[in-house]
């Protein structure tokens, strides 16, 4: 490390994602030279709460806890272990209608993400926009399952809730509504030059460094690999729909592998699981919603079973894995094993840093997840030992500052 | 691949010739686990292995044999009594359309000599869970460069490991709440 080099806590809360992270980066002027994670802020204990404390139905809802914008797919995960340990195995319909559940949830965590990312370069009008768009879905998630967060749909063996026949056409029209609008979101944020600027060939994260590295989801997608758990591994319904992994290729033919790839596969995802809906709703199969309704038998029944299960599922970030292993005789789980996506994009960050500008951290942060509400502690240590403080508003400035600066020099040279 | 999405014969790689390539190799059970799903029923696969703790390293060989790449998921432990069982999820053949398998590999380790080799060098995204199973039961991975805590807080007690069933685990930690608060704490 030269003389020249600055080190940056940015933390102790983490700038981008549901797991208190920090960042340790090392900067020369504006340059990043090097990158350290830290996640030891809060760890909850879930899995050890589940092995000691929790029976599998309670264990349900501690899994939807586990993260607050993807409440469907940990217990769908968790779930999905529990029936592939103890043979109980929900019946068609319940297959589509987690599947209906999973997709209405990565179209507003996408829509989420897309908002904030838009706020993170200082465009707060197509934040409020998008986040305007997503309320549809949102309502929509309210009406199905009588919440707008926490679900609680899944069940071991099958979901909770029905969809009727009302609720086939309104979820019809949600998905019209989204149909009708992606035109002009698409064109907002694939069409404009000041996003293309700030988020072309910023955060590289190369087809080999996501290999290696095991980054998932529209991440590794954006990289050019085609991992998607519900093309590749045949899980609720999508194996009968037949999913086709999103890369940023198939919609202009590049991969760059950069922010802006990051923000076409996520778009693209938007129509594909309206699409996906559509079609589960189109297709949904009649007929009972859980393979043991009386909810007192299926604990018995899960207090006898003895075996291991994994559950995959594609959550809006990526693959989501949990591993549980049951014991005869015993409520809480022998083993609980949660795999959230972040785990693996987190280590990615590294080689996307590198190279880079303090002022784009927030979006390549940004970039593998949406969630910024706590980069609000940032210290700056400088090299004499005097300390200062720059908070996320300040870097929030150095980031909207650099936005004007390219559109400045872009006008100049027209 | 035809339009309906399925695959015809002959383009799948087959889960018996994987089962196959490793019973070959070496002298261990393997277990598949085929689950239909949906209203075709198509399956998915899940397979385990379980070897010795001497055959670990040439284990990864053959799966990067198998597969260019391995897609790591993560490692699982269980405290079993005498022994520690670390279950390595993989998944090979991703990126084709349903044909995606997980091969979980188990490893059963005496509580006595809690050792590893580290896979870190062949999958560098295996740093995180490797780091988490050394702070989480304590085993060891040889050749792990940073074994730094990642989870826990840097002053959490040495030889105290939450996700253990024995003496080790930390019981003395447990609801402590009430001792946060202070005499004259007005935050009460």
């Amino acid at each position: 490390m030269s003389e020249h080099t600055y080190s940056i806590p940015v933390g102790p809360l983490h700038p981008a994602i549901h797991e208190p992270i920090t960042l340790k980066i090392d900067v020369e002027g504006e340059e990043i030279v090097g990158v350290d994670v830290f996640c030891s802020q809060v760890h909850r204990g879930i899995e050890w709460l589940g092995m000691n404390r929790n029976n599998p139905i309670q264990n349900i809802y501690l899994a939807e806890r586990v993260c607050g914008i993807c409440n469907v797919c940990h217990p769908f995960c968790m779930v999905q272990a529990v029936e592939d340990a103890s043979g109980i195995y929900p019946p068609e319909r319940a297959d589509y209608i987690r599947a209906i559940m999973a997709e209405l949830e990565r179209i507003h965590s996408h829509l989420l993400w897309a908002g904030v990312a838009a706020h993170e370069i200082g465009f707060d009008t197509v934040f409020h926009y998008t986040w305007a768009l997503r309320e549809k879905v949102m309502d929509l998630i309210e009406y199905l399952t009588g919440n707008r967060v926490t679900k609680a749909i899944m069940m071991v063996g099958g979901v909770r809730r029905d969809i009727s026949e009302e609720g086939k056409k309104k979820i019809k029209e949600g998905m019209q509504y989204y149909l009708e609008k992606f035109a002009k979101i698409e064109d907002i944020y694939l069409n404009d030059p000041t996003i293309k600027m700030r988020t072309r060939d910023i955060g590289v994260l190369t087809r080999e460094d996501a290999l290696r590295l095991c980054a998932v989801g529209p991440l590794a997608r954006a990289s050019g690999v085609p991992k998607d758990v519900r093309q590749d591994f045949p899980y609720g319904a999508y194996a009968d729909y037949g999913v086709k992994a999103i890369t940023p290729d198939t919609y202009n033919g590049e991969i760059h592998a950069d922010v802006f790839d990051r923000i076409i596969v996520r778009l693209l995802e938007v129509k594909q699981s309206v699409d996906i809906i559509k079609w589960a709703v189109d297709n949904l199969p009649s007929g009972p919603i859980l393979a043991e309704k009386n909810l007192v038998k299926l604990k018995m029944l899960l207090k006898k079973a003895e075996g291991e299960g994994i559950g995959r599922v594609e959550a809006p970030r990526g693959e989501d894995i949990h591993y549980v292993r049951l014991e005869k005789g015993k409520d809480p789980y022998l083993s609980w094993k949660i795999r959230a996506p972040t785990y693996n994009n987190v280590l990615p960050w590294i080689p996307m840093l590198l190279g880079g500008q303090i002022a784009d951290v927030p979006i390549v942060a940004a970039s593998t997840d949406p969630c910024m509400s706590c980069l609000n502690r940032v210290t700056v240590v400088d090299e004499k030992g005097r300390k200062y403080e720059i908070t996320k508003e300040y870097m929030h400035e150095l980031s909207v500052k650099k936005t004007r600066r390219l559109m400045r020099n872009a006008n100049r040279s027209f | 691949m035809d339009e309906t999405g399925e695959i015809k014969e002959g383009e799948k790689m087959k889960v018996d010739d994987v089962v196959n390539r490793i019973k070959e190799r070496f002298e261990c059970e393997v277990k598949v686990k085929e689950i239909p799903c949906g209203a075709k029923k198509i399956k998915r696969t899940h397979i385990f292995v379980e070897i010795k703790r001497e055959d670990f390293r040439k284990f990864m060989e053959l799966l990067f044999e198998i597969q260019d790449y391995p897609h790591f998921a993560v490692i699982s432990a269980t405290d079993l009594g005498e022994q520690m069982e670390l279950l390595y999820h993989f998944t090979i053949d991703y990126g084709k359309q349903n044909d995606e398998k997980t091969i979980s590999l188990r490893i059963k380790l005496p509580k006595n000599d809690l050792r590893i080799e580290t896979i870190t060098d062949l999958i560098p995204g295996a740093m995180i869970s490797e780091r988490e199973i050394h702070e989480m039961v304590g085993v060891e991975f040889i050749g792990l460069k940073d074994t730094r805590h990642f989870f826990l807080p840097d002053n959490w007690p040495e030889g105290k490991y939450p996700w253990r069933r024995d003496e080790t685990f930390p019981n003395d930690m447990l609801n402590k709440l009430d001792e946060t608060w202070k005499e004259g704490d007005k935050n009460e």
